[in-house]
Order: structure tokens, then sequence, then C-alpha cells
């Protein structure tokens, strides 16, 4: 049994905005410890790695681990309906199996909806051994990538101790994004040595703009033809972290 | 199971063309095949994951199968459509795409088949307004993990286009040697599938049962049975002679075969090939649920598309208008339809398929109460070639293909899935088509019913013979008659109405009302047929026999400009009948 409070329903519409980016069936773990999630977009190109430790909730019950499945972008449509200053819960009613969402405020409304059968494939962490690490804005991020979106639909990122480089090459036209260290954009960057790395555009855009409405900051980390880390720092202490695989360019 | 093993004998069944082989290949696929998904497996090798009754299909657009195959190899669709140009084959394409990935995926896991099927499931069943998104993200996730050939046939699948030409009879035999013990047991297995028509749990019942539980296997209301087809003879000496002297003839009635699976209030059409076309036939549905008396059945039935007016049928192709998705109340309305029953396979608990026919249709008579648009298959029980062959002819010109004529020996059993000789069509070799109008003589008439109830339902129409000066019947016509045409009519005709047929006309048909042969109407037919009830140049094509036309219809025009004298004569006919008469080829 578990029943989440949630005082901020705007975050939580802007957290479950950014899973459903990646996925449609959601498995939840819920523990006395908290909420997460780590999935794989069906496709495996991507990965989440969400948690809310229980100090996020303004109240939170949890008996027993408990797995709870469920389509995401239904939820959303739910939490959608809450106002800026509402206040959530999420229950579980073990007799139906169904989630209860009830949304107080200005009035009171609860929503059931049914929860899916939850996925038990672990999905673990990839071990990569990171050479550079940026920390950027994520306005400055997006910027950037908006930037390259028009030109093509992959972007090269490289980096040495001085930039960050966004590099698309379309069929046409092409676009180099230069984020100098110490910029009001780029507020790091170590790279212990040049590295570059490419990545779809389809991902990555969507990630970032969805990531942006939960945190201002963003800590990149890649190696040359390494997947990319994504660590979208949030204001309490959850943790919305993204891992896109590259793209190989052969020449 | 490892889907890279199918995916492999795939491709070494695509390199043979000998039959043989073919066996061999997929004998060898089953018996690797753990029993639990051997009907998976079997679904699969035939591009699908359900047996064909089954409504549910993957159903991926090629260009949906692009779209996720761009998605999982990393490229652009437009790069996808151009090799799609060159190879013409999305499978191919497939296989390309994924030997050159562009994109990099986490944890790759080798596909098993287990996880194949059950993603094509659910692809199958997705629904509502994410479901294309849906299915292009599953169909993507397959494609990220599959090897390049795997992903030739994945794709393949669920385009519809895995044709490997595996027949049904061919995973029989396989099936036979694989787990019945031999290819002798064929005949066993090919029973246990012709009364279910589903090979997969044919195979599943064999592997885990063995022939035990494939002599178990019954008739299942749901289940559609594999039609029993006939053998085709033009002669009604030689039909009668293969049927042992006598038969049950039968209208063969121009229509669509349907087998219908009754339980309790719900009711399952299948067509001749096994779809499910319920939903193209509520009004049929509606029928059978009054009609037939049985709590449980399966009957089968010849649907036949009536003209709402008359009630007169109509040739197949206006059943086409039913073969739609859409409109089907609007299409039910203009193209009603009649069923004309003629088997019964099943009825309360009982399996009639090992009845002689003789039975099956007398079960049938006690379960079907007729009425206006539930008939039972006209029929007689002859041995007499005149008889036979005046009936065939009746058939013809009540817009019929001809006859089926079926033994009624002890051993006429319903041949599930086979075509013999204890049901023989007796079709036409020749017909005559009808190109141009002929202007014919109203001497009778018929009382209308239902819409048509205070007129005339059909005209009985005359051509004229000069050399004795009579008026001889060709036609009933009640089509092509305006609401107006027919308020009119019966006024139009008061002035010619006699108490009894006129003298002049020779007639052979009892007409309600009789007139003087005064007036004159365009008619157009389909074509000229030989009929044992039609007057018109009696003998003069075959004894005993005169011409008739088949499905006329009024052109509009009331030729008042003709006596009756002017009208068409039955030379004419003759004439028209001779000069059209073409062999019929069947298409």
């Amino acid at each position: 049994m578990f029943r989440l409070k949630v005082a901020d329903a705007k975050l939580l519409r802007d957290m479950a905005s950014a899973i459903s980016i990646l996925i449609d069936e959601a498995t939840f773990q819920i523990t006395p410890e908290g909420l997460k999630l780590r999935a794989m977009d069906p496709s495996r190109v991507a990965m989440v790695d969400f948690e809310w430790p229980k100090t996020v909730f303004e109240e939170f019950v949890c008996t027993e681990p408990t797995k709870m499945c469920i389509n995401i972008s239904e939820l959303l449509k739910l939490l959608k309906r809450a106002g800026k200053d509402e206040i959530i819960e999420l229950a579980l009613d073990e007799k139906t199996g169904r989630l209860q969402v009830k949304i107080t405020g200005k009035y009171a409304r609860t929503f059931t909806m049914p929860t899916l059968e939850a996925s038990e494939e672990e999905v673990p962490t990839p071990k990569i051994t990171f050479n550079v690490r940026a920390k950027a804005t994520t306005d400055g991020l997006r910027q950037a990538i908006e930037d390259a979106e028009l030109v093509s639909d992959h972007v090269r990122i490289e980096a040495d101790n001085e930039k960050l480089v966004f590099q698309a090459t379309g069929d046409l036209m092409g676009a180099t994004i230069e984020l100098k260290k110490g910029s009001d954009a780029l507020l790091d960057l170590e790279a212990k040595e040049p590295s570059k790395a490419t990545f779809s555009l389809s991902y990555l855009t969507e990630i970032i703009k969805a990531a942006s409405a939960t945190s201002d900051i963003a800590t990149l980390e890649f190696s040359t033809d390494m997947p990319i880390k994504l660590d979208f720092q949030q204001a309490r202490e959850g943790k919305l972290v993204f891992y896109l695989a590259p793209r190989i360019e052969t020449a | 199971m490892l889907y890279s093993e199918i995916a492999d004998v795939y491709e070494k069944i695509e390199a043979t063309t000998k039959r043989l082989e073919m066996t061999d290949l997929l004998v060898g696929l089953l018996k690797k095949t753990p029993k639990e998904i051997i009907d998976k497996v079997v679904y699969l090798t035939q591009g699908r994951i359900y047996p064909e009754f089954v409504k549910l299909e993957i159903g991926v657009a090629e260009r949906l199968a692009i779209k996720a195959l761009a998605h999982a190899s990393g490229r652009r669709e437009s790069e996808i459509e151009e090799d799609m140009k060159k190879t013409g084959d999305v499978g191919e394409t497939a296989q390309n795409f994924i030997a050159r990935k562009r994109q990099i995926t986490f944890f790759q896991k080798p596909l098993t088949v287990q996880r194949v099927y059950e993603t094509f499931d659910k692809m199958a069943r997705a629904s509502g307004p994410g479901a294309i998104d849906t299915k292009v993200a599953l169909l993507a996730g397959l494609l990220a993990d599959a090897s390049p050939k795997e992903a030739k046939y994945i794709m393949r699948t669920v385009t519809g286009n895995l044709r490997l030409g595996i027949a049904d009879m061919t995973v029989l035999d396989a099936l036979s040697i694989a787990y019945g013990g031999g290819k002798e047991t064929r005949e066993l297995v090919e029973r246990a599938y012709n009364i279910s028509s589903d090979l997969g749990k044919v195979a599943k019942v064999l592997a885990e049962e063995g022939l035990e539980g494939i002599k178990k296997f019954k008739v299942v209301v749901g289940n559609p049975i594999r039609p029993m087809l006939a053998e085709r003879l033009s002669s009604p000496e030689e039909i009668l002679e293969k049927l042992g002297g006598k038969c049950i003839a039968e209208y063969k009635y121009d229509g669509e075969r349907i087998q219908a699976h009754k339980k309790g209030d719900e009711i399952t059409l299948f067509s001749r090939r096994l779809e499910d076309i319920s939903d193209q036939y509520p009004d049929a549905i509606e029928l059978l649920r009054k009609h037939v008396l049985a709590k449980e059945a399966i009957v089968e039935a010849e649907c036949v598309a009536i003209d709402p007016d008359t009630g007169e049928m109509r040739p197949f192709q206006e059943l086409m208008h039913r073969r739609r998705k859409y409109g089907i109340e609007k299409a039910m309305e203009e193209y009603p339809v009649s069923l004309f029953m003629f088997d019964a396979l099943y009825v309360d608990g009982k399996d009639l398929t090992l009845e002689p026919y003789p039975v099956r249709r007398k079960t049938l008579e006690s379960i079907i109460q007729e009425g206006e648009r539930v008939k039972l298959a006209k029929s007689i029980t002859t041995d007499n070639i005149k008889d036979l062959e005046n009936f065939f002819l009746e058939a013809i010109e009540n817009g019929c293909e001809g006859l089926m004529c079926k033994s009624t020996a002890p051993d006429s059993i319903y041949q599930a899935g086979a075509r013999g000789w204890l049901w023989i069509k007796y079709k036409r070799d020749y017909k005559s088509e009808m190109t141009d109008t002929v202007d014919l003589v109203v001497v009778g008439a018929f009382h209308g019913r239902g819409k048509r109830a205070g007129t005339y339902g059909a005209l009985l129409l005359a051509a004229y013979n000069p050399e004795n000066d009579t008026f001889e019947t060709v036609t009933k016509c009640g089509t092509g008659f305006t609401d107006e045409d027919l308020a009119k009519l019966p006024e139009i005709m008061k002035k010619h109405v006699i108490p009894h047929k006129h003298p002049r006309v020779n007639s052979l048909i009892e007409a309600d009302v009789w007139f003087e042969p005064k007036t004159v109407i365009e008619v157009l037919g389909a074509e000229i047929t030989l009929s044992p009830i039609h007057t018109c140049a009696m003998n003069a094509i075959r004894q005993g026999n005169g011409l008739a036309i088949r499905f006329p219809r009024f052109t509009g025009n009331y030729r008042l400009d003709k006596a009756a004298e002017d009208a068409t004569t039955t030379g004419e006919i003759v004439e028209m009948y001779q000069r059209q008469l073409k062999k019929i080829v069947e298409s």
C-alpha cells in the first residue's frame, strides 16, 4: 500500500511529461525510501533514471516495496487538470488494482485509472568512463539544440578544455554553435581529453525541452562515440538523468 | 527459442523450390520448437499470429514500417524509401539498413520467439487514437534488437509480405511426420484441421497429446469448418451416373456462400475463405436469429442479393455493395439479401459432418422455420434425366447459376475442406448474352406484395409468333418500373383486363390477371436461356423447351407507336439466342 502527496502539482506534471518523452508504460518502484523509475524507450536508444526521495513529498506512506505500471500519457492528462497550487495525492486501491489520483485545491476531485502489468525488466545504469564533464544552463542547451535542428536531424557534440561545440551538418546547410567556458550558458567545463560524439536530434531536443521545465542547470558527460549522460539538477533532492546512445557517422 | 532459429529456416525455405525439401525443413523446425509455443511458430510460418478466421491482423502499412526502421537504424525515411525503390522489398531494405545501423542501442538482447510473437500480438491489439504510434514504437523496439536477417522477416511479416509459400497441406505433412509418427497419419491430422480451420491448435494438440488428442477433435461452434467443395459436370446423364442414378438436386444460387455459427443469440458468419464477414450482413444475422430454431448450430447458406421491390434474385455482383466497412446500413436497404439454407453441420451438441446428406438435409429442415427471406434451397430428389434437365433450366431462368447435385448414398458425409464427387455442380457451358432491347407484349400480370401491394408485382411478357399469329410468353418482368409507373399501371391496363387467358396467348404460366395483347413495352435482359416453362419458340432449339429472358428490366419506354403484332417476334429471339451463344470461360 502507498499514498503519496505532492504539494507542487506543476513539478509532478513536468516530471511526468519528461518521462513520457521516452516511454508509454512506466513501471515505478515505490519503496519506503521514495519513488523511482529507470526505463528505456522501446528502441533502446535512450534511458531515463528518475528518483524522488520521500523528502520531496508532502506526505509519503509506503508499507512495503511495490511496483506499479501505468500509462504515463494518460496520467499526464489527469495531472494537467491540476492548478498550480493544488495538491495531488496518488494512492493505489488494492481491491481494484486501480490508481487513485486525487486533486484538491479550489475543489476536490478524484480520478481512478487502471494499472498495467509491471515490467520485470531490471534496467542497469550504463557503466561508462566519461572524459568530458560540462555544466550548462538548460536554457543555453536549448538554444544550441534549436539552432542545430534547423539544418540537420543529428548533431555532433565536441569538447576540449576551452569550449563545447555543437556541429550540425545537413544535406545543404550547416551550423556550428560554440559555448565558451565561463560564458553565461556554459558554467563549467572539464575535458580529460578532447572528445566528440554524434546524437540524434529527435531524442536530444525532446529530452532537453521537457527536462528544462524541471531544471535550470544540466550536467553533460560524454566520451568519444559513447553514450551521453544528461543530469538535470533538481531544486529538491530529486534526480532526473537521461542517457542517450550515440550514432555512428561513417564518412 | 530464439527467433533467429526461425529466421534461419525461413531463409532455407525461401531458397528451395522443392516441396519435399520444404517439408523436411519444416519438420526440423517443428521438432526443435518447444511444444508450448508450437502453435505460435505455426502461425508465424504462415505470416500470421492467429488462425485465418480471427479478425485481428498485425496490419502495419509499409509507410509506418519504414518509419519504425528509420527509428531503429538512425537513418532518414527518405534514404530508406530510396533503397526500397531498388529492392522493391521492405524486408530486404530492412536487412540492408539494420546491417548498417547508424544508431547505437543500449543492451542489445537476442530476440526470442516469445517476444516477437507477443510484440506482434500487442501491435495487432493496439487500438484507439495512439494506436499508430504504439505500433511504430513496438516495431522499432523489435528492429533495434534484430539481426539484419531477423529484421528482414519481421518487416515482411508485419506488412503482410512473408509469402514463404508454405501451403496448409505442407504444414500438415510436416506435423504428421514430426509428431504423428509418419506421413500415413496425415489423414487424421487433416480431418482435425478441416473441422477446426486452426493449424496452430492442431499442431499444439498433436505435439502435446499425440494422435489420441487429434482423434478427439470436435466440431466447435465458432471455429469455421473448411467448406466441402464440388466437382463439376455439364450433362445430367453424367451427373446421375456419377451419383449412382439418383440425387438431391438443389438450386445453385448466385450468391455468397456463408457458414453461420449460432451460439444462443450470438451469430458469426464466415465466408467460403473462412473470413469473418459478420459485419457485412447484420440483416442476415438477424434473419438467422429468428429462423434457426436450434440453440446451437452450424449451418450453411447461400446469401443472395434480392430486388427490394420485387423480391427477385439479383446477380452476385450486387453483393459487392456489401463489401464495405462504412455505410452498411444504407447498403442493407439498397441491397437486401435472402438466405437459402442448404446444409447443417452441427445442431445442439450433435456433430453431423459424418452423417449422410439426406440426414443432414432433414435435420436442417427440422430447425429452419422458413419465411419470406429465409428459405431452404429449392430442391428435388430425382433419378430422371429429363426432370433434372428441366429443373436446371428453371434454376437458370430464375437467376441461379445452375444446380448442385448431391449424393444420397450412405457415405455421403460432409467432406470438410475437400473437393469430391459427392457434390457435383451442374453449370452451363454456353450462354447467350443479350445486347439489344426487345419490344414485348404485356399479356398478364401478378399481384404485388409488400411495397407493391395494390399494384402489379411483375408483368408476364410475350413475343409475337407471326406464323401462328400467337403471343408466346418469354419472361416475367418486375424490374425497372418507377413508383410512378407502378401507380399508373393498373389504370393504364384496366381497359385491357379480361377474365381469362386470351385465346391468342400461349402460356404455361397461370397469371393473376390476364390482358388483351395490346400494350407493348421495351425490355432489356441479361441473356436468353432455354426454358422449361416459357412457350416462346417452343421446340425450336430443343425439344420440350422454349426460350426465356433472364434478368429482364423495363427500360421506361412504352411503345405506344407499336401494335402488338409489331412486337419482337419469336423468330427474332431465336436468332438473337443463336447469334450470341458463346462458351462460358470460367474465370
